[in-house]
């Protein structure tokens, strides 16, 4: 049988030592599986198989984690792939291990989107218009390094404790044509460089128990930490101050999040945590439950019932000067709302097509709606599908997805669909145009069409730190797309997507302007992943998308350019140890 | 007259054809009033002299609500006599009785007969009709659609009445492609006696790109007799039925704009006279049409619709009411569209006097002694008004004034709440960073000194009020409590109340002021109040929401409805109060004029002069004389043609700008133009129908601060000033503080000539922060410095004038029985000045709308527009100018770039030049229309 040993201070170490001859074919025995006995040998002359009865000579040695030591393999703290004590593959003492990691990104992008001249003031370069020229050069280095610190032996089951702090260091570099763009003061110029430390983790996990002997447990994570509540990041994907429970069950067939969040304000300019500043008052609530397999084999389904309660009634300027909350729009009166969203996502494959869909459908009360300046209703949905199907190296995709809008803008009900805080991973994501790229609504409030990484058309002051707004045109998007892995490293994609409003009717009422159609036009972009080392470690990213804008987006926007083309082409370099 | 039955679907047709009606139904509900097209069929008719000639004519209304009394009424003088009756559209048959109005349900159309007998030879002419209703704006008058070509003859002559069927029979010729080829059939019969007709087809006064031509066909077979040329000649005799067809070649594109792109088919005898003719819409189909706003040209309004003495009386009556329960006693003052005064009531208890706000910066804020806040402290005044106060009959008046003057029929309803938020330091007020109001400035406009705006007089007022938008003593009100007044769908007047607290602005928008000045002139509007749909709440500035009242009807103690009658008011509550130079309490409740009559001083003109699409209001004085028509400027800077040419142009691209300011959203636009010579001389105005009425004082203030900053000794005459006496507390006056601060701030002289100043740029360094709403600056040179500037005491556009007002305000105190100067400021006249007069003559405006002429580099003249958004305005401004010199060719244009305002620096920043509006026009998609200009 084998033998445990116990050696006080240091990890348990199991370590089955069978004949040579026998290394490798051990088969492991799994909690509660009884394994019979291999059949006798056929081949008389063939040695006898060892049995997984085989009595193992075991002895117990310090610290198996240090026993390629002996073998000559060295700690090298600067290969990850290598043995390393900073990387958690030994512990720094007893069952403690550390772990380190930093990811640094190098983003350049050129790009070009609608801007408003600055109304007040002017100097040569000023058109006499309200557009202004669009085109626009962004640069961001963030370094973003991990420090943790985990009790307990990491192999087989969750670890005991751990604790996690993320410091996020951004730079970044804006340059634009137009004043009054990158600070409210236009007498600030037309370029920005902005630097920022924020905290993006800063948790304790503590593991609650074990429940099963395969090891489905219930933990419990506290501090600021990362949270997606979906598969796709259309609802809230953030790093936020929180409470959360979580575990599984059944062999990890069902897993679960209990979570309660309330929100730090961000700063502007790194969309980091700001620590420095009161925290909002906007409140959280997450219960989930994954179950795999169903309703078939492969895919994986999410129910959820996510509640934000949000209470930030004060005035709050961002770094820049703009206000954000209340969002410049309509009666511009601080207001709170608790909306309900209930979700039914999933995510996995039927035969040989996948599939990612996710539902959404809230429901909650504004305090007062920004347009009738009454309480309203809040009664708006999500749905979002993503087929895709393999042929060899290449992936076609399709994306649908709807976000209801407000048909009747001051009616007692607000009926656009908005998001607590999304980044979608979806048709493109940050690649696409209308993604990536935030779009003011020039001439009709100080709020954007959409936000930067945003898929829908929330007219909100900003996705990090203003509120929610379900008076939106809402948005379809329809598109197709191909992941084609040119070579292993190499990976290019391409996506098409048509994207038209489903309601304009807040658009008019709010830049007074008829006929506004609901057309956004086509967003076409692509994008070359090369992973030199197939790694993780080192990611070149090149994309580029172009707006072709279909009438709805004439009718809102123009620009000062010659060319009216609406692009972004971006190079990106990660490098992660 | 023989009409076939089909006659009201070729109408219907015709009318699809005008505003595309039925594939815009969705636009056109947003339209919460009764809205009326309409048609005539025949578009010709030529008759014996006592002979009837008979039409069809069809009213549709595509409003939301039933138009009442609708009628038909000749618009045109001509010697005959006129009447109209429904009839069954089905058979055409008579129905109804003669000339007697009837209702039109929403959405409904009203088939009538029309009948015109000439007194005596008529030669071809037009005679436009009034198709209106009582709650609706009569229809816009089209040439070719709803007009009758009208002849008589003491002779027989022929008589053709012509109808017309495209291929797609709705109306209009669709040229497939800029180069393509449309066809048009004309089936004609001729009524009247045989005759030598040529039958041509021409587009009118339209410059439209096709080629006519124009053949006779076979009836049966559809064929052209001979190849189609320029005109057919043809005999026909009487009783026969010719048919014709036309052909339209295109040669470029010719957007969907029926009232103007049409094809005419006339038939002329040869005597030269048109004896029948007929029209049809073109348009080119690709590129595709671009879709249109819901209205294309906004109507005149009705001239029949004003407050009567029973209106008035029951305002007063409702607000006395509601202030006796609250124990609130007040001063109420009723005003007409044009501000003339109809009753001031001040109750028993009210306080007389009242203080302007010394503290608009905040409760903590040092109090301010000097500007509005500062007059009244003279040892003159009499003790009933306990000095350094202003009487609340006048505090009234001026907001009873700005309830009516920012407001209109069919576009927006603004209250002096809404003017509040707009005229503060930061729109909206409180939002750091925030620019400041559109209307920055405007309080100080209608002024008691303007040289347009006229004053009562007891004399000629004594019968009736004298014509004219009228002045405010203090200039427009930003203190809760006025409101416009409604009656019928249009604007009547205003109401405004003061019963306690200071005459102020309103600072912070989030919360209900519980203001019971508001509340209690609430209570005046009820049954006369605005239309729910063009209420400021409804409307959006650069996507902010505009206010109207703090005060809802759930406030009221009392049921203002049910209010006594004036007569049977309870005594010992209070009385009418003589208010000089503005109401005698002995000429009792009056009666307002409407809007458009004579007595309004503003009527509207169809000579076509300036608009041929949408006549234009002009004001009149009381021999009905017009009284700034367009002239030559002085030292001939500008001649009479370029005066006209300049209100034409800036006319013509305005009433197809997109409102900023009328519902529902993608109206066309209603402002007053103004353009005056390098003196400052008005030498044209011109009204869009419906434009709200303080529009006029301020287009005509832009059109000369423009002209005076850019003029050669702006920086002179105001440095002339510098100790201008103030009396009422104020000491003196430094005007020339602010140019001597202005020459500082750049480094340079900037009023001299070398620098062109649009308004916009004034503005711009008019304001207590600079950049413009960036809090803690420096204050811009022509202002004071954030923490003293208030909308009370704004710089150097009050100091000019606030003398002025001082001498008005003793005028009416009684102290003195000199009124201030019918002209604004002391500033020396400029050089070579016939009238005497300073440029700025109704005073300086501070926000955007204005721009100088220039000829050769050098001013000539300047053009002031005002009544819709600043953009609007800026654009409105801007390309009057533009394209009057592309039009007319004689050297007239903007400013050259390179001596614009916007080459100035400092600070961090320029003045801005000019910034035209997104999707500026209804009646195209095209963006950036001032760019390069």
């Amino acid at each position: 049988m084998r033998r445990t040993i116990l050696l006080a201070g240091l990890s348990t170490i199991t370590i089955a030592i069978a004949g040579p001859d026998a290394f490798g074919q051990e088969e492991f025995k799994q909690p509660g599986v009884t394994t019979e006995s291999p059949a006798p040998a056929t081949n008389p002359d063939a040695l006898p198989a060892p049995s997984s009865d085989l009595d193992y000579r075991t002895v117990p040695i310090p610290d198996r984690t240090r026993i390629v030591d002996a073998l000559g393999v060295p700690d090298d703290p600067l290969n990850p792939y290598r043995q390393s004590t900073l990387k958690g593959d030994r512990p720094v003492f007893d069952d403690w291990y550390v772990e380190l990691s930093a990811v640094t990104d190098t983003l350049y992008e050129a790009r070009a989107v609608p801007v408003p001249n600055d109304t007040v003031v002017a100097n040569d370069k000023t058109g006499n218009d309200q557009f202004g020229k669009p085109r626009q050069s962004f640069f961001s280095q963030t370094l973003v390094p991990t420090f943790s610190i985990i009790k307990g032996d990491t192999t087989f089951r969750p670890p005991d404790f751990e604790f996690t702090v993320t410091p996020a260091v951004s730079f970044t570099h804006l340059g634009v044509e137009e004043l009054g763009v990158v600070d409210i003061d236009p007498a600030k110029g037309r370029e920005r460089n902005s630097g920022f430390v924020g905290f993006q983790e800063a948790f304790i996990d503590y593991h609650l128990r074990d429940v099963s002997d395969r090891y489905d447990f219930d933990s419990v994570r506290v501090g600021i930490q990362p949270m997606n509540a979906d598969f796709r990041g259309f609802l809230f994907q953030d790093e936020q101050l929180g409470v959360r429970f979580f575990g599984d069950r059944a062999n990890n067939r069902f897993q679960y999040n209990l979570a309660y969040f309330r929100r730090i304000e961000k700063d502007t300019n790194s969309g980091f945590n700001d620590l420095s500043k009161p925290l909002r008052r906007d409140n959280i609530a997450l219960a989930n439950l994954f179950v795999q397999d169903l309703p078939v084999t492969g895919f994986t389904t999410e129910f959820s019932v996510v509640e934000n309660w949000n209470d930030d009634t004060g005035q709050h300027y961002d770094t820049n000067g703009f206000l954000v909350r209340p969002a410049e729009l309509g009666l511009e009166e601080p207001h709170k709302y608790n909306v309900t969203y209930l979700g039914l996502n999933g995510d996995g494959h039927f035969g040989r097509v996948n599939l990612t869909e996710s539902f959404y459908y809230a429901l909650g009360h504004d305090s007062l709606n920004e347009i009738s300046g009454k309480p309203s209703d809040i009664r708006a949905f999500f749905i979002a599908l993503e087929p895709s199907i393999d042929f060899d190296y290449i992936r076609l995709r399709g994306s649908f997805l709807y976000a209801s809008g407000d048909g009747k803008p001051g009616s007692g009900t607000e009926g656009g669909f908005d998001a607590i805080n999304e980044n979608p991973q979806f048709a493109g994501a940050d690649s696409s145009y209308w993604i990536r790229e935030g779009i003011p609504f020039i001439g009709g409030g100080g709020v954007s069409l959409t936000g930067p990484n945003s898929v829908l058309p929330a007219l909100r002051s900003s996705k990090d730190e203003g509120q929610s707004n379900f008076i939106n045109p809402g948005v379809l998007l329809l598109g197709v797309g191909a992941d084609v892995d040119v070579l292993p490293e190499l990976r290019i994609s391409y996506n098409a997507n048509h994207l038209s409003f489903n309601n304009t009717e807040i658009l008019q009422l709010l830049r007074e302007q008829g006929n506004i159609h609901k057309d956004i036009g086509w967003d076409l972009s692509t994008t070359a992943n090369w992973r030199p080392f197939d790694t993780q470690n080192v990611i070149y990213r090149m994309s580029g998308a172009v707006l072709v804008p279909g009438q709805g987006f004439k009718d809102l926007f123009s620009s000062e350019s010659s060319d009216k083309l609406y692009y972004s082409v971006v190079f990106d370099v990660i490098l992660a140890y | 007259m023989i009409m076939g039955g089909s006659s009201y679907r070729l109408v219907r047709a015709i009318l699809i054809g005008l505003l595309g009606i039925g594939v815009a139904t969705t636009a056109q509900a947003q339209v919460s009033t009764a809205s009326l097209v309409a048609a005539v069929l025949p578009s010709s008719r030529s008759v014996q002299v006592g002979e009837a000639a008979t039409a069809f004519a069809t009213i549709i209304n595509s409003g939301s609500i039933a138009g009442t009394g609708c009628y038909i009424a000749p618009a045109t003088t001509v010697p005959a006599t006129f009447t109209y009756q429904t009839t069954n559209p089905s058979t055409n048959a008579v129905a109804g009785s003669v000339n007697t109005p009837v209702d039109i349900a929403a959405g409904a159309a009203q088939s009538f007969v029309i009948s015109v007998t000439p007194n005596s030879p008529i030669a071809p002419t037009s005679i436009a009709f009034s198709f209106a209703c009582t709650n609706a704006v009569a229809a816009a008058v089209t040439t070719g659609v709803n007009d009758l070509l009208f002849s008589a003859s003491t002779t027989p002559i022929p008589d053709v009445v012509a109808l017309v069927a495209t291929e797609t029979n709705d109306g209009v010729i669709h040229i497939p492609g800029n180069n393509g080829t449309g066809a048009l059939a004309i089936a004609s019969v001729n009524l009247g006696a045989t005759g030598a007709l040529t039958v041509s087809a021409d587009t009118g006064s339209a410059g439209i790109p096709v080629a006519l031509t124009i053949c006779q066909t076979d009836p049966s077979t559809g064929q052209c007799f001979a190849s189609p040329s320029a005109t057919v000649q043809s005999t026909i005799n009487s009783g026969a039925t010719p048919t014709f067809a036309v052909f339209a070649a295109g040669s470029g594109a010719i957007p969907f704009a029926p009232a103007t792109s049409r094809v005419f088919v006339r038939f002329t005898d040869t005597s030269g006279a048109v004896r029948g003719s007929t029209s049809v819409a073109v348009q080119t189909d690709s590129p595709t049409p671009v879709a249109l706003g819901p209205v294309l040209v906004p109507g005149p309004s009705l001239v029949n619709t004003a407050l009567t003495p029973t209106d008035v009386g029951q305002v007063i009556s409702r607000v006395v009411q509601e202030a006796n329960a609250r124990n609130t006693p007040a001063t109420i003052a009723v005003v007409d569209r044009v501000g003339a005064v109809l009753a001031v009531y001040q109750m028993v208890g009210a306080p007389t006097a009242l203080p302007v706000e010394t503290n608009p910066n905040g409760a903590n804020a040092t109090p301010l002694v000097d500007g509005l806040s500062g007059v009244g402290s003279d040892s003159r005044i009499p003790s009933t008004l306990n000095q350094k106060l202003v009487p609340t009959t006048l505090e009234a008046i001026a907001k009873a004034v700005t309830g009516a003057y920012l407001s209109s029929s069919h576009g927006n309803a603004f209250s002096t709440r809404t003017a509040s938020q707009i005229i503060q330091e930061h729109f909206n007020p409180g939002t750091l960073g925030a620019p400041s109001g559109p209307l920055y400035g405007t309080q100080f406009s209608s002024l008691p000194c303007s040289d347009l705006m006229v004053a009562y007089n007891p004399i000629s007022d004594a019968s009736t009020v004298t014509r004219g938008p009228h002045r405010s003593p203090l200039g427009l009100a930003g203190d809760p409590g006025g409101f416009p007044l409604y009656k019928n769908g249009e604007l009547v007047g205003g109401i405004g109340v003061k019963a306690a607290g200071p005459y102020r602005v309103d600072e912070d928008i989030y919360n209900n002021d519980n203001s019971s000045d508001e509340i209690l002139a609430l209570a005046g509007t009820v049954g006369l109040d605005a239309p729910a749909s063009i209420v400021a709440t409804t409307i959006t500035a650069g996507g902010l929401t505009l206010r109207y009242s703090d005060a809802t009807n759930t406030d009221f103690v009392t049921s203002p409805a049910s209010a006594p009658a004036y007569a049977s008011m309870p005594t010992g509550t209070g009385g009418l109060v003589d208010v000089t130079g503005y109401y005698a309490a002995a000429s009792g409740l009056r009666a307002g004029s409407a809007y458009g009559s004579s007595a309004s001083g503003i009527v509207q003109d169809f000579s076509g002069t300036i608009s041929t699409q949408v006549a234009p209001y002009l004001l009149v004085d009381g021999n009905n004389q017009v009284r700034y028509p367009a002239i030559a400027g002085a030292n001939g800077t500008l001649s009479q043609q370029e005066a006209l040419g300049l209100v034409k142009a800036a006319y013509a691209s305005g009433i197809q700008t997109r409102a900023q300011i009328r519902n529902p959203p993608g109206s066309v636009l209603a402002v007053t133009i103004a353009v005056v010579d390098a003196n400052g001389t008005p030498i044209a105005i011109a009204t869009i129908p419906d434009a709200p009425v303080f529009g006029i004082d301020v287009s005509l203030q832009k059109a000369r601060t423009a002209v005076f900053m850019s003029s050669a000794n702006g920086d002179q005459a105001l440095q002339s000033q510098s100790a201008n006496s103030v009396n009422l507390g104020l000491g003196t006056i430094n005007v020339a503080k602010f140019s001597l601060a202005a020459t500082t701030f750049f480094g340079r002289p900037i009023f001299s000539s070398a620098y062109a100043w649009s308004v916009r740029a004034i503005g711009n360094i008019a304001r207590p922060t600079y950049p413009d709403g960036i809090d803690g600056t420096v204050n811009g040179p022509l202002s004071f410095p954030a923490n003293t500037d208030t909308p009370f005491s704004d710089g150097l556009q009050l100091d000019l004038v606030l003398h002025n007002i001082a001498a008005h305000l003793l005028y009416v105190a009684g102290v003195s029985s000199t009124d201030t100067n019918r002209y604004c400021t002391d500033l020396p006249p400029p050089p070579g000045s016939a009238t005497g007069k300073p440029v700025i003559a109704n005073g300086l405006q501070i926000f955007p709308g204005g721009f100088p002429v220039y000829r050769n580099g050098v001013l000539v003249g300047g053009v002031g527009i005002s009544g819709d958004g600043v953009d609007q305005d800026d654009m409105t401004a801007f390309l009057g100018i533009y394209n009057a010199g592309q039009e007319l060719n004689t050297g007239i244009g903007e400013a050259p770039p390179s001596i614009r305002a916007d080459n100035l620096f400092a600070n961090g920043a320029g003045p801005h030049y000019v910034n035209c509006p997104y999707a500026p026009y209804v009646t195209s998609s095209s963006q950036n229309l001032c760019a390069g200009k």
